[in-house]
């Protein structure tokens, strides 16, 4: 049996899952991260009893697993506890709910992991972009030059270097897409830094990321899974409105994305990044400049690997099924 | 950047044509897939040549080879390439290999469709043997009144939980029917991807909004449309002029290199319940409710049709269009040829003109002669 986590609207996973029913038998049970389900669960020395909804199983029926999406997959199996009048303590409680959900968790992916193929990062969170960073650099992978400051002459004095500078979130940025309420879309770009950036900035603020805006001929989106890398080249230079990022494009002229054959010696160096941050699957972005030179600007364990697929013919979809079938006995 | 700029600059460079532009040599005019925007645009085909010496040689060397007056050509040319964006200049290409011409899909059968007129068929059954083929989506068209909106909502229930992602509907237009009672049925049902009501009073369209607001609301919307035109019969079906053409994305025109765009992975019910490659073939194999889809699916007569590909058909091997092209191989100019173009084909690879196909010598005859193979029974409101 394969289980999958992630989220009810992701296009991957039912492209994947439809690979997965094309070429094997296997029984899938998908559970998504955004849904609620009635969840029964039973663990016992390193064996536990699910059943979500319908669906019931064991560890030991369990082959492969895909941690697409997603942090904890059950959602409220915790309810909310609430003192009447004293919000402290409501407050107090909410927080060892969480604790709680947390140690499960983690115990749930220790055993998952043990028994069975795991594909994808365990917590379902992106590694720290500061902390890839560094392990990049310590293995020879060039990355723009960074730094971190609350002060606004720091912001000043890049600006005033004159070699051009973006700012960007430490984390994963905002990225909210509200379906339920107001039905409209939240998400932060990558921005250039200008003197307007500071208009109004106190001297003193919140620490902000600065990367040196480096002139690309192209980007790559690079896919992994295990040791195989698929890449594409995003040619977004041309387009003034594109210039600083991809994800803001247009649709008159989306941007060409081509197959792109990556020199071994990057590919090699992705590899052990990879192993380093634990990531058996994901995607780095990068960058090359008029040079030839390449830059790594970040990892993402869960980003959607479907239109670069798609127009490169590329066949990830089918890669994953065959990684998550290849454990059914 | 222009021509002028490039042959005064990049002499010593390449000039490189993005992957996701792919060209296609055909007979008078040519043409330039842009897989990435999904248009294509066409040129004379005695431009075609000059791809081949794009990737053999650098632009000093293309040049040189030019005579006087070849060379405002060959400008012309490169303005139209840099225009579209087509071509970038670089030292080396090796870095980007072309897009691999392979395809697959994850389903046995892709599409379906199912023709209703005199009796129902046992739509459970064809359902639940087309989930476990995979298909995907599923079309059917009704010449009659037995079915109608509220046997639609049914077949709608019953392809919830399968493979089916979307349900297209042409279905004769009821005039004792509100616009509401449609909007219900399409609303309930998110499967339904289409509507067209044929026989209808007016050309209009009703808009169903799904009860999304702003921005989303455009994404979220669909429209029925309504025609006063009869759609009578399978006939109907086979129409290839200009706008007709798909626009070309990575795997359909992979696709097309392989396999023929209308049939491939595609099973019919017709109306008489009889299972077919399309409607309006010839060659039954069996009643859907004694033969198993899946068996039926399995056989290499079945899938024989599906490699009949553009390249292999008269006329169309010719033509610069022939892989953004569903052709059709019911309704042939010369029914008895097996290779033979699409009847109700509008263009002419030779001359690279597009006309009425019914202008075409015999045209109205040769479908006079479909038709006169066909048993209308037509049941009318
Ligand atoms: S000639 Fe053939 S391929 Fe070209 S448009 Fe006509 S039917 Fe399609």
């Amino acid at each position: 049996m394969i289980l999958i986590f992630s989220s009810s609207g992701d296009p991957s996973t039912l492209d994947v899952m439809r690979w997965i029913h094309h070429l094997s038998g296997a029984r899938v049970v998908r559970i998504n991260a955004d849904e609620e389900y009635r969840v029964e669960l039973t663990f016992a020395d390193d064996d536990f009893h699910v059943r979500v909804n319908d669906d019931a199983f064991r560890l030991a029926d369990v082959s492969s697993a895909w941690l697409r999406k997603g942090g904890f997959w059950f959602k409220g199996l915790f309810p909310a506890v609430t003192a009447a009048g004293r919000p402290a303590l409501t407050r107090h409680l909410g927080q060892m709910l969480e604790r709680e959900n947390r140690a499960l968790r983690d115990h749930f992916h220790y055993v998952l992991r043990k028994r069975c193929a795991v594909l994808g990062s365990a917590h379902g969170s992106t590694p720290n972009k500061l902390v890839v960073l560094e392990r990049a650099r310590e293995l020879g992978l060039r990355t723009p030059p960074f730094s971190v400051s609350n002060l606004r002459s720091h912001a000043q004095s890049l600006l005033a270097s004159g070699d051009g500078y973006v700012t960007k979130a430490m984390s994963d940025g905002l990225y909210l897409f509200d379906a339920t309420d107001s039905k409209t879309g939240y998400y932060t770009y990558t921005e250039a830094l200008g003197p307007q950036s500071l208009e109004g900035a106190a001297e003193r603020g919140a620490p902000s990321f600065f990367q040196r805006y480096v002139e690309k001929a192209f980007e790559l989106r690079i896919f992994f899974l295990d040791d195989q890398f698929r890449a594409g080249a995003i040619f977004s230079q041309n387009d003034e409105k594109t210039r600083v990022d991809y994800r803001k494009y247009n649709d008159e002229r989306p941007n060409r994305v081509i197959p792109f054959r990556l020199p071994q010696e990057i590919e090699h160096k992705l590899s052990l990044l990879a192993r380093a941050l634990d990531l058996n699957t994901g995607s780095f972005d990068m960058i090359v400049d008029a040079q030839g030179e390449y830059y790594l600007l970040e990892v993402n364990p869960v980003g959607q690997f479907g239109p670069l697929s798609e127009k490169c013919n590329l066949g990830i979809e089918r890669m994953i099924a065959e990684r998550l079938v290849a454990h059914e006995h | 950047m222009d021509a002028k700029t490039l042959l005064r600059d990049c002499l010593d460079k390449y000039v490189f044509l993005y992957s996701d532009c792919v060209p296609v040599e055909g007979y008078a005019a040519s043409a330039i897939y842009d897989l990435t925007r999904r248009l294509i645009s066409t040129f004379p085909s005695a431009y075609f040549p000059f791809f081949e010496l794009f990737r053999a040689r650098r632009l000093r060397d293309i040049v040189a080879e030019l005579g006087p007056e070849e060379r405002d050509d060959f400008v012309a040319f490169l303005d139209f390439l840099l225009e579209h964006e087509y071509v970038a200049v670089v030292d080396d290409a090796a870095s980007f290999p072309a897009i691999s011409g392979e395809w697959d899909a994850p389903c046995t059968i892709h599409n379906a469709i199912l023709d209703v007129r005199g009796q129902h068929h046992d739509y459970l059954k064809i359902v639940e043997e087309l989930g476990a083929l995979g298909c995907q989506h599923l079309q059917v068209r009704s010449y009659s009144k037995i079915f109608g909106i509220c046997e639609l909502a049914e077949l709608a229930r019953l392809c919830r939980g399968s493979s089916i992602q979307t349900l297209e509907a042409v279905l004769p237009y009821d005039p004792s029917l509100r616009d509401d009672d449609y909007v219900a049925v399409v609303s309930a049902h998110r499967v339904i991807a289409g509507l067209v009501l044929h026989s209808a009073d007016a050309e209009r369209r009703i808009a169903v909004d799904y009860g999304a607001r702003e921005s989303v609301a455009k994404l979220l919307t669909m429209e029925i449309q309504l025609t006063t035109r009869p759609i009578e019969s399978h006939l109907d079906c086979g129409h290839l002029s200009q706008r007709q053409l798909l626009p070309p994305s990575t795997p359909s025109f992979n696709e097309l290199h392989h396999f023929n765009g209308c049939l491939n992975r595609k099973l019919s019910i017709d109306e008489g319940g009889q299972v077919r490659n399309c409607p309006a073939m010839r060659g039954s194999f069996g009643d859907h409710r004694s033969v198993s889809l899946a068996d039926v699916v399995a056989r290499e007569d079945f899938r024989r049709v599906w490699r009949a590909k553009n390249d292999e058909i008269q006329g169309c091997r010719d033509c610069p269009y022939r892989y953004a092209c569903t052709g059709c191989r019911a309704l042939l100019e010369e029914p008895d040829v097996q290779d033979s173009k699409p009847l109700k084909c509008g263009y002419d690879p030779y001359t690279d003109a597009w006309a009425d196909w019914r202008t075409r010598a015999n045209a109205t005859a040769t479908m006079a002669r479909y038709q006169a193979r066909l048993h209308l029974p037509i049941v009318r409101s």
